[in-house]
């Protein structure tokens, strides 16, 4: 498994388009302590997660899976390496496999590029280890979060071009979701809300906002918002049952798919 | 009894409702080579998917070496070398890092595996030419090279001429009788070109419209395809008396009334000449003809052009 998983990586090479990906990881940092004079980690951790994690990883994703999805059918690989034999199921772990660590890995850097940032402009560090469990844990999320989309793509078997459109459509649909409070200001339950993965992700980060510098109407927010907050073991658990669900189910609609 | 590598029974597999490969049954001979050939469309390709386990049969049986493929097939192909239709490798990498890839799958222990593969094929091992920019000649070649690389005892190798130059063509060709020859290795190889298969080939099953029609050693469909005397005369049914009970000879066909041809050419021919004129036929004509196995293959796929 492990020799599957090296082995996409080595597939990636030259490839231009996620080389790209990651430095697009320091733009938003990088603008917001330009624009922002009075910015601040904490502040700066949740850019990195929410806008870098939510409007940038997230189409990516979705775009690296649908290249490794169907990378093997484009190039006529497949009928090689199930003569090897590499099993579809494996062969669709280990593509998983590379999203979840392209996804974890790109938070990091974002971890980074924010740390790096207020070494520069000499905002005070503090409370790192919070910060770094967050922000790998949104990357984490984040993965299971895309895995319905990546169900959409792989299923429908398009296109790139078609792919990059649902990519795009998932996430400016996610991005509504989460600033409407139909779907934000629902207690956990049996109800839509609670399988949207993405607004669950923000009733998990939200609590985690330090209002020291924040405002009245921040305050306010934060005391009407706070009784819908998910605990981490809820998030976690949620969004893995989720990201497992999709994944099975991508699996069988890869398997199907012939040479 | 012959120890047979690969054997298929009545191996079918339906389209929809065309059946592409229709009640196969195939005997692949432990180290000789056995060509595959058929015209476009013939049913080669889906054959050998088949006796991949790249795709399921309809219906019937594969065995390769003596156990059925399904269910065994982890342990039957980590000993096959196949190329099927056209090579498929990632286009952003260079040759050799292709061949690494598939080759740590495989697990190959043999760290020169690939830079003896590459050389067998004429390739370049660390070339910095990326898969994209191979022409279409060099990517049939390190096909090859993939389908050899671990060593396998049994290749299936499907057109791998294709795309080759004549000098390419010339040493594939004996590369691939060299592994039969000298390593022992058993070889399935399909082809549309009759000459290609006929030099090459020990074996040859002729498949058209997915169905086998006839399965021979190169040397018995030789002697099966060619000679005959054909003669022109005026009674064909008294020729064929005389030929039985003058010559004990019964390996003979009457076309009509005027044409019969004689199998056996061990008869000399001014005999029979003289017999058929000492009864009072009239011959008008009498040669010996030489069906080439070309025109063999013709007549029996029914078809025009092929190789
Ligand atoms: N995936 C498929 N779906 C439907 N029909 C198919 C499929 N693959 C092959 N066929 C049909 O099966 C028949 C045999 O095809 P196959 O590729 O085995 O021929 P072939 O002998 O390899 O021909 P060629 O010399 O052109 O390579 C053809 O009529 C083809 O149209
Ligand atoms: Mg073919």
């Amino acid at each position: 498994m492990l020799r599957l998983i090296i082995c996409e990586f080595w597939k990636l090479k030259r490839r231009r388009l996620f080389q790209a990906a990651f430095l697009t990881t320091f733009i938003i940092p990088l603008l917001y302590t330009l624009i922002l004079s009075d910015a601040n980690l904490d502040n700066m951790m949740s850019v990195v997660r929410e806008e870098n994690g939510f409007l940038i990883l997230m189409p990516l994703s979705v775009v690296l899976a649908a290249n490794l999805f169907f990378e093997e059918h484009d190039h006529d690989t497949l009928k090689n390496l199930m003569c090897i034999p590499v099993s579809k199921n494996r062969l669709a772990l280990a593509k998983f496999a590379v999203i979840f660590l392209f996804d974890v890995g790109y938070m990091f850097v974002g971890y980074g590029t924010a740390i790096l940032l207020s070494v520069l402009t000499g905002v005070p560090l503090g409370g790192l280890v919070l910060q770094l469990f967050l922000t790998l844990g949104t990357g984490a999320l984040l993965f299971a979060a895309a895995m319905p989309c990546i169900f959409l793509v792989v299923w429908c078997n398009k296109s790139y071009i078609i792919s990059v459109i649902i990519a795009f459509a998932y996430t400016v649909f996610n991005y509504i979701l989460r600033i409407n409070d139909s779907f934000m200001m629902v207690p956990l339950g049996l109800n839509v809300a609670t399988f949207l993965p993405v607004p669950v992700i923000f009733r998990w980060l939200y609590q985690f906002h330090s209002l020291e510098d924040a405002g009245e109407i921040m305050r306010e927010f934060y005391h009407r918002f706070s009784p819908y907050f998910v605990s981490t073991p809820a998030v976690f658990g949620i969004l893995f049952g989720e990201g497992v669900v999709f994944m099975v189910l991508m699996m069988k609609v890869y398997r199907k798919q012939s040479v | 009894m012959p120890e047979y590598i690969i054997e298929t029974k009545n191996l079918t597999k339906k389209y929809g409702t065309q059946k592409s490969v229709a009640s196969l049954n195939i005997h692949v001979q432990k180290g000789r080579i056995y060509g595959l050939l058929g015209r476009n469309g013939a049913g080669k390709t889906t054959t050998m998917k088949m006796l991949l386990g790249l795709t399921a049969p309809t219906s019937g049986e594969i065995k390769i070496w003596g156990k059925s493929l399904h269910g065994n097939e982890k342990k039957t192909l980590s000993r096959i070398g196949s190329l099927i239709e056209s090579p498929g490798f990632y286009p952003n990498l260079t040759g050799t890092e292709n061949l690494r890839i598939f080759a740590t799958l495989r697990g190959v222990p043999n760290n020169h595996a690939i830079e003896d593969a590459l050389n067998l094929v004429g390739l370049p091992y660390k070339d910095k030419k990326l898969f994209s920019q191979y022409s279409l000649g060099m990517k049939q070649r390190l096909a090859i090279a993939l389908a050899v690389m671990h060593d396998p005892e049994l290749l299936i190798l499907d057109e791998p001429i294709n795309g080759l130059d004549p000098i390419g063509i010339a040493e594939v060709r004996s590369f691939i009788r060299q592994l039969c020859d000298e390593r022992g290795k058993t070889i399935l190889i399909s082809s549309h070109i009759l000459s290609e298969i006929s030099l090459l080939a020990d074996d040859i099953g002729i498949i058209d419209h997915g169905a086998l029609l006839d399965e021979e050693s190169l040397a018995r469909l030789e002697q099966k395809s060619n000679k005959h005397i054909h003669f022109t005369l005026s009674n064909t049914a008294q020729a064929a008396r005389i030929l039985e009970l003058q010559f004990k000879e019964n390996q003979f066909s009457i076309l009509d009334d005027h044409n019969l041809q004689v199998h056996n050419l061990a008869i000399p021919v001014s005999g029979m000449i003289t017999a058929f004129v000492e009864n009072g036929l009239e011959v008008s004509e009498a040669h010996t003809c030489e069906e080439s196995l070309e025109d063999y293959f013709k007549r029996i796929t029914g078809g025009e052009g092929i190789a």
